[in-house]
């Protein structure tokens, strides 16, 4: 654990609910000095060459106002410090500006390639936590997030008590109390949308089918993602020592995510703190799985599929192969791509806390993403992550075309095509 | 009504739908920075942004500005390396972003887009075609084609290869400055013969009208084929180029050239092991690939004439391909340790290319700022065009920024001046001004400023440039 992540901890304040709204440092006036820093040197770096606008989900595929770009959202930022304004009658503004960020990595790869390499997404994530600290932000949908992850465990506000409902009656190990080499880590949406439940037990029969050795956590918690990019540092890092804690007292090998945001979360940002246990996305330890011990697909699925790469996985990881070789695995799927994929991708516009709120986007995103797949003539989206599943699946409903194309998890896919009951 | 950005706001959400229009401090913030190394100014904040659907919308914008009389300043992705995309007083943004339809006329030979349409997209769908867009500059991903028209800029391309711009635009949808709607040119391939009103915009550093709509001729892909030389002595290069163009060699569609040092930061970024000296590399093109090879083989003959270090066809397009994107990025490259880049144009005539080659290798020279730190140099040198360019430190202050800024484009005018030739991607005044009254004489820029007038009698659309304030 590096001193400053040390001193973070220690610097955690056991709040009740109530006091939710408040910052949770100590040394509040050095944290904000160093935000403030950080924000002011990243942004002048900016040689303002709007590069990183293309394909960007906000400035690309919705709006077109170049605040609401990437260098628009830091440039806003820096200004904001350096004009005074963070606490003056447009600190909504810059509050909603901030918050449309979808944190799809899109704009990080762009500078980096075509201009000058600044990590904006950190930029925007340290305005995020400037905002929080300054009491300005979050959103008001995702305060209550916040409020949820602290005192439930969960961003839904669901009783931890029947977080392991979606098992229903199938056996699995709890770990620490039983031993595994692998920890299937669930996740929060996985383990509350009941829409997903069914993802769950698949994904928990499929892992038996393929003789894995693994269990769950018997008290498993959020990761602490959503935390974080609302901006809420402080209850991410008492929710990653939760986890680590309970990570490395299960004695796994390998911990295997549903969620690639949990993956981004176990590999980026608990390792600073202790974590050191192998971490797969499942996408990544079924294509190793499968190639090592060959799998009997007893079901022919002859449909015409199309893959959308979750950010969390592709943009941010380039997991790009791995969910594709396991479709392309499954005798009778043909693979087509959609005008938009890979490194191109379009975001889902469910990450950076969007999940939890109504964001006004013209038109939305998923919407325009189903339309992409509608185009490649296929009848399945696949797809690796909970929350892409939920944005697909439910512009497919508003959009009234559940004839026409249907939205599924890989894991349900395999579970399908090796005729497991 | 007393001008505020409300009431701004309020005027043109008559016009336009509300949602495309904005009063947020932090759009009218982003629209008043530019790719230069300093800050904004507060006096300097627009009052709106607006985007206008189409070229009723424009005229409509255009009318009630001049009613208030309310400078707009038009917006395509604001990358203008001139000055000309930062304005110099509140105004209002017009954002050309929703301008951005694009119709491939094929029967009729041409390709119609809107002014907000970016260059790279344009570029995908003619290429997708099998032609071609003459236009190659380094924010081909974002400029837009106003802009671009507007500076009737083709970027890298080399003029004498297949010219500007302009040379392909066949007409145009344009709104004056008063907020009347002209077509202008033809729907025939046949060019209007004497006067036609196209010339007034493309080049027309948005003094005159808004561009909403450029009809482009579609030229047909070619085959190409590529060559590199390398030089330790860059002034026998410049006498390659000259010999190119005397021994009447075809002119190449692109050609490249990188001082040693520069030619570093490039081939290292891609992987390639730095060349000895420095480099040139170039394209021709031709029906076939045949052709263009001869064209390459025939320009190298030239080269090989100077005592080049080698002067080789490339045959790999991966290899072209990494010189290629490695030439791109070099000076954002140069940029990501932190530092602000900032170059010139210098542009020779063909007389005193290796002059001018051995006075640009001194380019910052005795300037109290920008003489301080590291010269690169790279350029189209097929097109006698020279960046010399520096890295600003980021502590420096806006005044000294601004100041450094201020003695590259002296200096730039100084050699233009000398070699009696002018910038030929940047437009030609905002922070040229000084240059171009020296350069074509109080006269015709009394000239040019009652032409401003004719069009524009309020001095509503892009106020600054021609007077040069930026
Ligand atoms: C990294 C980088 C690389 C670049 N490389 C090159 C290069 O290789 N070659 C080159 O020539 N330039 C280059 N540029 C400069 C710039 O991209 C060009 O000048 C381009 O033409 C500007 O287009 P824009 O859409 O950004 O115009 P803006 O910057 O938005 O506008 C430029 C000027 O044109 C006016 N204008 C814009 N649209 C219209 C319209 N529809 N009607 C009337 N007036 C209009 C504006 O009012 C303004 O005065 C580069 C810039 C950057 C940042
Ligand atoms: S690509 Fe990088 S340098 Fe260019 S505007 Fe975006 S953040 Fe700034
Ligand atoms: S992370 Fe994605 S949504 Fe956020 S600013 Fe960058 S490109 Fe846009």
């Amino acid at each position: 654990m590096t001193k400053e992540q040390t001193d973070l901890k220690e610097n955690l304040l056991m709040e009740t609910s109530e006091s939710m709204d408040e910052p949770l440092y100590m040394d509040q006036d050095r944290y904000i000095a160093e935000l403030k820093a950080t924000i002011l040197d990243a942004a002048s770096r900016c040689r303002n060459c709007n590069y990183c606008s293309i394909g960007c989900p906000l400035s690309d595929s919705t709006r077109g106002f170049i605040s609401q770009s990437p260098s628009g959202l830091m440039q806003s930022v820096k200004y904001g410090i350096r004009w005074d304004m963070l606490e003056n009658e447009d600190r909504e503004d810059l509050r909603n500006l901030l918050y449309l960020c979808t944190t799809c990595n899109n704009c990080v790869l762009t500078c980096k390639a075509k201009a000058t390499a600044i990590p904006i997404l950190e930029i925007i994530q340290a305005g995020r936590n400037l905002l929080r600290e300054l009491m300005i932000g979050p959103l008001p949908e995702q305060r209550k997030v916040l409020k949820d992850i602290y005192i439930n465990g969960n961003p839904y506000g669901e009783n931890p008590a029947t977080r392991m409902d979606w098992l229903g009656d199938l056996a699995v190990k709890r770990l620490p109390q039983d031993q595994a080499e692998v920890l299937l880590f669930v996740g929060c949406t996985t383990s509350y949308d009941s829409k997903l439940f069914s993802l769950g037990r698949k994904m928990v029969q499929l892992l038996d089918a393929l003789k894995v050795d693994f269990g769950v956590l018997s008290e498993e918690t959020c990761c602490g993602h959503p935390a974080r990019v609302i901006g809420d540092e402080a209850l991410f890092q008492e929710k990653a020592a939760q986890n680590v804690d309970k990570f490395l007292k299960s004695g796994v090998k390998t911990i295997v995510t549903v969620s690639p945001h949990c993956y981004n979360t176990f590999v980026k940002e608990y390792p600073s703190i202790g974590q050191n246990i192998k971490v797969q996305h499942y996408t990544q330890f079924l294509a190793e799985r499968i190639q090592k011990y060959p799998v009997k697909w007893r079901i022919p699925l002859p449909r015409m599929v199309t893959y959308h790469d979750p950010c969390y996985l592709g943009k941010h990881h380039r997991i790009y192969e791995e969910p594709r070789e396991l479709l392309r695995a499954v005798e009778g799927i043909e693979l087509v791509e959609m005008a938009q994929s890979r490194e191109n991708s379009l975001c889902c516009g469910g990450g950076g806390g969007r999940m939890y709120t109504e964001v006004e986007d013209n038109p939305r995103l998923a919407e325009t993403r189903v339309g992409q797949a509608i185009e490649t003539g296929a009848n399945l989206i696949a797809t690796a992550c909970p929350w892409c599943h939920t944005m697909l699946r439910n512009a497919v409903e508003d959009m009234n075309l559940q004839e026409k194309i249907e939205v599924k998890d890989i894991a349900e896919i395999l579970f399908e095509a090796m005729g497991i009951h | 009504m007393a001008v505020s950005s409300e009431s701004i706001c309020e005027a043109l959400e008559r016009i336009v739908s509300r949602k495309y229009v904005s009063g947020s401090i932090y759009e009218r913030i982003k629209n008043a920075i530019d790719p230069f190394p300093y800050e904004a100014l507060k006096e300097q904040v627009p009052y709106a942004t607006v985007m206008p659907a189409n070229a009723e919308e424009v005229a409509e914008i255009l009318k009630f500005a001049n009613e208030k009389k309310v400078p707009v300043f038009v917006k395509g992705s604001g990358t203008h390396l001139g000055g000309a995309s930062r304005p110099h007083e509140p105004g209002i943004i017009l954002s050309t972003h929703r301008l951005n339809k694009m119709e491939f006329l094929e029967d009729y030979g041409f390709v119609e887009c809107g002014a907000g349409c970016s260059c790279a997209s344009v570029a995908q769908e003619v290429e997708r075609r099998g032609y071609f867009l003459p236009m190659a500059p380094g924010s081909r991903l974002v400029a837009s084609m106003g802009g671009l028209v507007s500076n009737n800029t083709s970027g890298h391309i080399i003029d004498t290869s297949i010219g500007k711009p302009g040379d392909y635009v066949y007409g145009l949808e344009v709104v004056l400055p008063t907020g009347e709607i002209i077509e202008t040119g033809t729907m025939g391939l046949r060019r209007p013969a004497g006067t036609e009103m196209t010339k007034f915009f493309v080049g027309g550093d948005g003094l005159l009208g808004v561009i909403t709509k450029v009809r482009m001729r579609l030229l047909p892909a070619m085959k190409r084929a590529y060559g590199v030389v390398v030089f330790e002595d860059v002034v026998a290069m410049a006498r390659g180029v000259q010999r190119m163009y005397v021994e009447k060699r075809p002119a190449p569609l692109l050609m490249e050239f990188l001082d040693r040092k520069t030619a570093k930061v490039g081939y290292t970024i891609k992987g390639l092991e730095p060349p000895p000296g420095a480099v040139i590399f170039f394209v021709a093109t031709g029906n076939t690939h045949q052709e263009a090879t001869g064209k390459v083989e025939m320009i190298l003959q030239s080269f090989k004439a100077e005592g080049p270090q080698s002067a080789d066809l490339i045959e790999s397009i991966e290899l072209w391909n990494k010189l290629w994107s490695a030439r791109e990025v070099i000076g954002t490259f140069l940029m990501q340790e932190g530092k602000q880049w900032s170059a010139a144009e210098v542009v020779s005539n063909l007389k005193s290319l290796p002059e001018c080659m051995a006075e640009v290798l001194r380019f910052n020279e005795g300037l109290p700022l920008f003489g301080q730190l590291e010269l690169f140099i790279f350029g189209h040198i097929g097109a006698l065009t020279f960046h010399p360019g520096v890295l600003i430190p980021r502590e420096w202050d806006n005044d000294r920024k601004r100041q450094a800024v201020k003695e590259r484009f002296q200096r730039e005018a100084e050699l233009n001046l000398k070699y009696r030739t002018c910038g030929g991607e940047w437009g030609q005044f905002s922070k040229r001004t000084n240059f171009w009254v020296q350069r074509y004489g109080q006269v015709s820029y009394e000239l040019v400023k009652k032409m401003k007038a004719v069009f524009d009698p309020n001095n509503i659309l892009n106020p600054g440039i021609l007077e040069g304030y930026r």
